[in-house]
């Protein structure tokens, strides 16, 4: 086939192709991404406000609740936390979005980035989890002995252990179908 | 809200862009409807989170109908993962992933072209759409994040597979 040929069969095929276009409703379409973009933005703004109003309160009980030190400085630790998360995953979102921007290939990266990394969050918060229930049980164990309290540290320990389960199962799962992820976005390259 | 005027512009503008690279990753009009909108509320986002207006920030960049394409292909590469994850079972309507190729006719020239086109497998109908759309090789390279090199092979693999499923 030469050249020539090859052109015209292209220019026929892009004819063929224009007209293929599937009808669409600009103005529906318009109108409904105006919509859900402004359900996000109401989303992200009640985020934040939400996370201004757990930090104003942790601040609220660390000056005028806490009953001694102890108390102070767990409250003073908690402050930082729900303005973090919020600033956290305000970032995180926007590096999402970012991504839809690049080059297919290196968004095709950047996901497979973001799977490994997912492992590796479910890794570290499984460890996590691991670390802080057994810092749960020698005080449940403590309070079982020192103060005779059990079933309120049954429960704790057993509501936490569930905890700790889901989020081990969550990282098995997500490990086992992490070959097969990958697979899956190497085969559209 | 002289911006907003602008991205409204720009949607109208291109929306049947997207629908044409949404028609070639989906076949379920549901889902297509669904994709569609995806990628319009990436480019919505896109253009928003530029400081500058739009034509300014594509300045020594891609042009902004290449632009559209990267986010509009990215979205439906996404929608692709995220169905392959569901598992969900092909059905007579849903695109096949993989490489089968069918010489199914149909007296509808139209409906052959982007029915052969969904037989491809995604990296030659990528190539193939935006070489559709218009774009030369330097845009789709760009827009693929491939060489000029590799875009030129995958365009001849491409048109001789299209090609033998038209006949």
């Amino acid at each position: 086939m030469d050249k020539f040929e090859a052109d015209d069969q292209l220019a026929k095929w892009q004819q063929a192709f224009v007209q293929a276009t599937p009808k669409v409703d600009s103005e529906a379409l318009i109108a409904q991404t105006q919509k859900s973009r402004t359900k996000l933005k109401l989303k992200g703004l009640i985020d934040s406000f939400l996370g201004v109003v757990v930090t104003v309160f942790c601040i609220y009980a660390m000056l005028l609740e806490a009953k001694n030190t102890y108390e102070t400085i767990m409250f003073a630790l908690l402050v930082p936390i729900p303005l973090g998360f919020g600033i956290w995953s305000y970032r995180l979102r926007r590096k999402l979005w970012r991504a839809e921007t690049l080059d297919v290939n290196a968004m095709l990266n950047f996901k497979e980035n973001q799977l490994k990394h997912q492992i590796h969050y479910w890794h570290v918060s499984f460890i996590g989890c691991v670390v802080l229930w057994c810092a749960l049980l020698i005080v449940a164990l403590f309070n079982m002995v020192m103060f005779k309290i059990y079933s309120l540290w049954l429960i704790q320990l057993g509501v936490n252990g569930i905890i700790v389960l889901a989020v081990y199962v969550r990282y098995k799962k997500l490990k086992a179908q992490l070959a097969v992820a990958l697979e899956s976005i190497q085969a559209m390259r | 809200m002289k911006a907003d005027v602008q991205i409204n512009t720009l949607l109208n503008e291109y929306a049947p862009l997207l629908a044409r690279v949404a028609a070639t990753y989906e076949i379920n009009q549901a889902l297509q409807d669904e994709l569609i909108q995806e990628m319009s509320l990436a480019v919505w986002r896109a253009f928003e989170s530029n400081d500058s207006s739009p034509d300014v920030a594509f300045r020594g960049d891609a042009s902004i109908k290449t632009y559209i394409a990267r986010i509009a292909h990215n979205k439906a590469v996404d929608h692709v993962i995220k169905e392959q994850n569901r598992k969900e079972v092909a059905s007579s309507e849903s695109i096949d992933y993989t490489q089968a190729l069918s010489t199914h006719k149909s007296p509808d020239d139209n409906l052959d072209l982007m029915a052969a086109l969904r037989k491809l497998t995604l990296k030659y109908r990528q190539v193939l759409a935006l070489q559709l759309e218009g774009f030369n090789q330097s845009e789709i390279a760009q827009t693929l994040g491939l060489s000029e090199g590799a875009v030129a092979k995958r365009s001849s693999r491409a048109r001789q597979q299209l090609a033998s499923l038209m006949e």
